[in-house]
């Protein structure tokens, strides 16, 4: 089937403020015609050249390899010089409305300060290091399975889409985010690099390490280089136990907690991982929600636990199958 | 419809424990609708994402060992909770586009006699009725619907993200503006309502270690939900329920708000409007009561 | 299958040639002097490594290898060099530009006048190009530089402000595109990724030599040339 250019007419409404002039933020509304290839940087250059040469934003190399221009489509992180508007359009229909990544950090219209990203990406060592030898003899061979372990993470290019779609970021602001713990594993996992443990503790502190993300995957959804932020942080979650950097605290007994309980019953033993996790004194805090789920049905006794039928074939896969020690 | 659905159940360990309201309001509404669901109880935990965090590989043994029992049931799996569903589906994902590991953990099932074979689908109940059984159908069966009622979808996570995963499960769900519970309270007769944190995280996985942060998020969740005016939420996870019905009065003090707002599971939501008592489908379990019903 | 058209469109990969150094990356005056401590290497830097075409990924060499080279041969320079005078005049010139941007109030649109530079360039003096089209350039050039003074800029903020940087960028990119255009016409052959449709041969016995381009206070631009290093290896035709 032979297709000609298609447009669509839309309305654009952008969010504007200048920290110099303006009071309050305000949304400034735009009618365009668009066609099947803009992306939503031309939008923006085309609000800027033809309409309001004021607006600003960033942008640099338009093809989707500086990570300087991503912004928010109806809540939607995108980058801007990739993202088609047409496919924004079968999304949230001929409305769109563009606002920064973050409206709490805008110096004007949809440039953020992204001082916050780019120090907790410092706080991680974002480069490798080695001792390089100044003037080596021949190249420093890395195989293809150690690439391939590496993986995605390297194709992060520090758009910050995924930490400012990190709801961890918006309600504690010690957490390091997606981006800077992808990076963190990019060279945790390269065999060349000599600062692991390091980087393993520092991505594993309680409060602003891995273990103080909730699993949303917004990150994976919203990260236009396939990233995968979150398989990056689980995989150094495993990390933290292979190299014995993982200290006992109550989200280390709790991941561990579970392969006992597997072990012992097939299913969770929800409050024996509880009090597993937290121990005797943690467990006073959880007592008015765990009196509230009794008095509702909500906690089986001891003899009534589920288990799983042909335990014994789960008690031999634990055995057989466990890969790591804590 | 023309051939009676049938298929494997994985409950997961909550909807036997912590919310045994789950387990008894699903076989209530499938045996309503007509629909087979067969307990794998042979089962085991799906890690929850956490035993993921410690042993990659014996989650995944277990996982595709779960998977196995649908498949000697030669039946499409369906689970009741979305971090099953994810669990479950990322094994199924990996092991089936790679065959080198796909070979590594059926080395590991060969020792209990097993073979994950791949065969089976795997699905959540919301997209099960949603896909398999239909709207269309499902509204024919409704005898009371819910009148007048302002329902706040919650969908959770793990339904929806990552797209790339669940796509083709749940009928290629838009993560950004998911629609297919919204669509379920109409045909229940409910007006869905619309806010900011339906689509987003209620926090659970990071409860123990990070309680602020969950309960901060659980906190926005709910109050979004009683701004926009709803009576109560519908949730398809049972840890999202948790931490919105057990944990609600903590979330509200940690957004600085008094909260009390029924949250209702999926199911509960289609058998009430499938007209079954309110007992069967196990409402008197919830900490924060749905005194319409 | 769905056919659906695309959108190609011509972008600037390399920029061959450029700010000429020797090959400790010392800026050159002219054939025979240097700018003392004015030091350049990369993509900017015309070193002469490439020739009049520069090979696929091979930019490594101007940004990795001289980049490295050049920061170390600036380290051994830079203990005997002083700062040298800074003129008051000097830095009111700089503030002047961009006063005069901010406040003309003039009524011409900084994006078109660029619309009309690139597709202007890309026409007459892209790869292929004639005497004929140099010529038109030239002309549309100057009509360009002229418009360019009466631009108007709505932004009038010193806050990030985008628009300010568009409009400076464009007034160098008008006085770039004279050098390449008054370059062009000079050499009469056809040499690398310069192809001249009038001159289709390489003239080596006339040309083998670098274009060093000046530009006057009123934007005239004076040719001289320097001959070529070869070293090892003979000059040859790109056959791929
Ligand atoms: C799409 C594309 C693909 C390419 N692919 C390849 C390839 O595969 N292989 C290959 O070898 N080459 C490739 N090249 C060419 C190569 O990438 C470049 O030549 C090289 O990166 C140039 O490096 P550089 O450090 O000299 O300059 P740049 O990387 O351009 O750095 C110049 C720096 O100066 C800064 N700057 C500019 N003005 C100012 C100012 N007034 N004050 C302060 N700072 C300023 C800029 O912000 C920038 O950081 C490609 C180029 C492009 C555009
Ligand atoms: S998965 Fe974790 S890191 Fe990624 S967005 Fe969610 S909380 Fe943040
Ligand atoms: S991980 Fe992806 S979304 Fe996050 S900063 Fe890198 S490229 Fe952007
Ligand atoms: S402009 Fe560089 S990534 Fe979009």
């Amino acid at each position: 089937m032979e297709k000609s250019i298609q447009t669509k007419n839309i309305t654009v409404k952008v969010f504007r403020f200048n920290g110099d002039t303006d009071v309050l933020p305000y949304y400034k509304e735009y009618k365009l015609e668009v066609s099947q290839e803009d992306v939503v940087l031309d939008v923006l250059n085309r609000i800027k050249w033809e309409h309001s040469g004021s607006l600003s934003y960033r942008r640099s190399c338009r093809h989707g390899i500086c990570g300087s221009c991503a912004v928010k489509v109806n809540n939607k992180g995108v980058l801007a010089c990739k993202e088609r508007v047409f496919d924004l359009i079968d999304l949230f229909g001929d409305e769109l409305v563009i606002d920064p990544l973050n409206k709490q950090r805008v110096i004007k219209d949809l440039v953020i300060d992204k001082k916050d990203f780019w120090d907790k990406y410092d706080a991680v060592q974002p480069y490798l290091v080695a001792d390089v030898e100044e003037e080596p003899e021949k190249e420093n061979l890395v195989t293809p399975d150690e690439v391939e372990k590496i993986a995605d993470a390297d194709y992060c290019i520090q758009c910050g889409a995924c930490y400012y779609s990190c709801p961890v970021i918006e309600v504690n602001p010690e957490f390091i985010g997606p981006a800077a713990f992808a990076k963190a594993y990019r060279f945790t996992s390269d065999n060349r690099d000599d600062a692991k443990i390091e980087r393993l503790e520092t991505v594993s502190q309680m409060g602003s390490g891995v273990w103080d993300c909730v699993k949303c995957f917004e990150c994976a959804q919203v990260c236009p280089k396939d990233v995968n932020p979150i398989d990056k942080i689980t995989r150094l979650h495993q990390q933290t136990f292979q190299e014995g950097v993982a200290e006992s605290n109550v989200a280390t007994r709790h991941a561990v907690g579970f392969k006992h309980s597997i072990e012992q019953h097939g299913f969770l033993d929800e409050g024996g991982l509880v009090f597993y996790s937290e121990g005797p004194l943690g467990m006073v805090q959880h007592i008015p929600e765990a009196v509230n789920m009794f008095k509702n049905g909500k906690i089986p006794m001891p003899w009534n636990l589920p288990k799983s039928k042909n335990l014994e074939e789960i008690k031999k896969i634990v055995k057989i199958s466990s890969t790591a020690k804590f | 419809m023309a051939k009676k659905l049938r298929y494997a159940l994985y409950t997961g360990c909550t909807a036997k424990e912590s919310t045994p309201e789950l387990l008894k309001s699903t076989l209530a509404v499938a045996e309503k609708l007509g629909i087979e669901l067969d307990i794998i109880e042979e089962a085991s935990c799906c890690g929850a994402s956490h035993l993921q965090d410690f042993d990659d590989h014996l989650s995944l043994v277990l996982n595709a060992r779960n998977l196995c029992y649908a498949e000697s049931r030669e039946a499409p799996m369906v689970t009741l909770c979305n971090t099953c569903q994810l669990n479950v589906s990322m094994t199924k994902n990996r092991l089936d586009f790679d065959n080198k590991l796909k070979d590594r953990v059926n080395q590991d099932l060969s020792e209990v006699g097993l073979e994950y074979k791949g065969v089976s689908d795997v699905k959540h109940f919301l997209y099960a009725i949603l896909e398999d059984y239909g709207l269309e159908n499902l509204k024919k069966k409704i005898v009371k619907p819910l009148k007048n009622f302002n329902v706040a979808p919650f969908y959770g996570c793990h339904n929806i993200r990552p797209s790339s995963l669940h796509g083709k499960n749940n009928g290629g769900e838009n993560p950004y503006v998911p629609n297919s519970l919204d669509q379920l309270i109409e045909a229940c007769g409910g007006k869905p309502v619309d806010y900011e944190e339906k689509n987003k995280c209620c926090g659970f996985h990071a409860d123990l270690q990070a309680p602020e942060t969950a309960n901060k998020l659980s906190g926005n969740a709910l109050t979004g939900a009683v701004d926009a005016d709803a009576d109560f939420m519908v949730t398809p996870c049972p840890l999202c329920h948790l931490n919105l019905d057990v944990k609600q009065k903590k979330a509200g003090e940690a957004v600085g708000r008094e909260v009390n707002i029924p949250v209702l599971h999926l199911p509960q939501v289609i058998g009430l409007a499938l007209g079954i008592e309110p007992e069967k489908l196990g409402l008197n379990h919830h900490v924060v009561k749905a005194v319409y019903f | 299958m769905v056919k659906e058209p695309i959108l190609i469109s011509a972008t600037a990969h390399y920029s061959m040639g450029g700010i000429p150094t020797n090959i400790r990356g010392q800026v050159r005056k002219n054939r025979d002097e240097l700018v003392e401590g004015f030091y350049a290497a990369g993509e900017c830097a015309c070193v002469s490594v490439h020739g009049a075409n520069r090979l696929g990924a091979n930019s490594v060499l101007e940004a990795l290898f001289f980049g490295r080279h050049v920061g170390k041969e600036m380290v051994k320079d830079i203990d005997n060099l002083d700062f040298g005078e800074v003129s008051e005049a000097d830095a009111y010139n700089m503030v002047q530009e961009i006063n005069y941007i901010l406040r003309n109030n003039g009524i011409e649109s900084v994006s078109k006048i660029r619309d009309e530079l690139q597709e202007s360039m890309t026409e007459n003096a892209g790869v292929f190009r004639t005497e004929e089209t140099l010529k038109k350039q030239l002309e549309i050039l100057d009509s360009l530089r002229k418009r360019f003074k009466h631009i108007r800029i709505e932004d009038k903020s010193r806050l990030f402000n985008t628009e300010l940087q568009e409009a400076i960028e464009l007034g160098h990119m008008l006085d770039y595109a004279k050098f390449i255009v008054e370059g062009a016409l000079f050499r009469k052959e056809s040499r690398g990724s310069h192809y001249r449709e009038d001159y289709p041969k390489r003239d080596d016995e006339n040309f083998l030599k670098h274009t060093l381009a000046y530009m006057d206070k009123d934007g005239n631009i004076s040719i001289e040339t320097m001959d070529v290093t070869l070293g090892k290896f003979e000059v040859k035709e790109r056959v791929y």
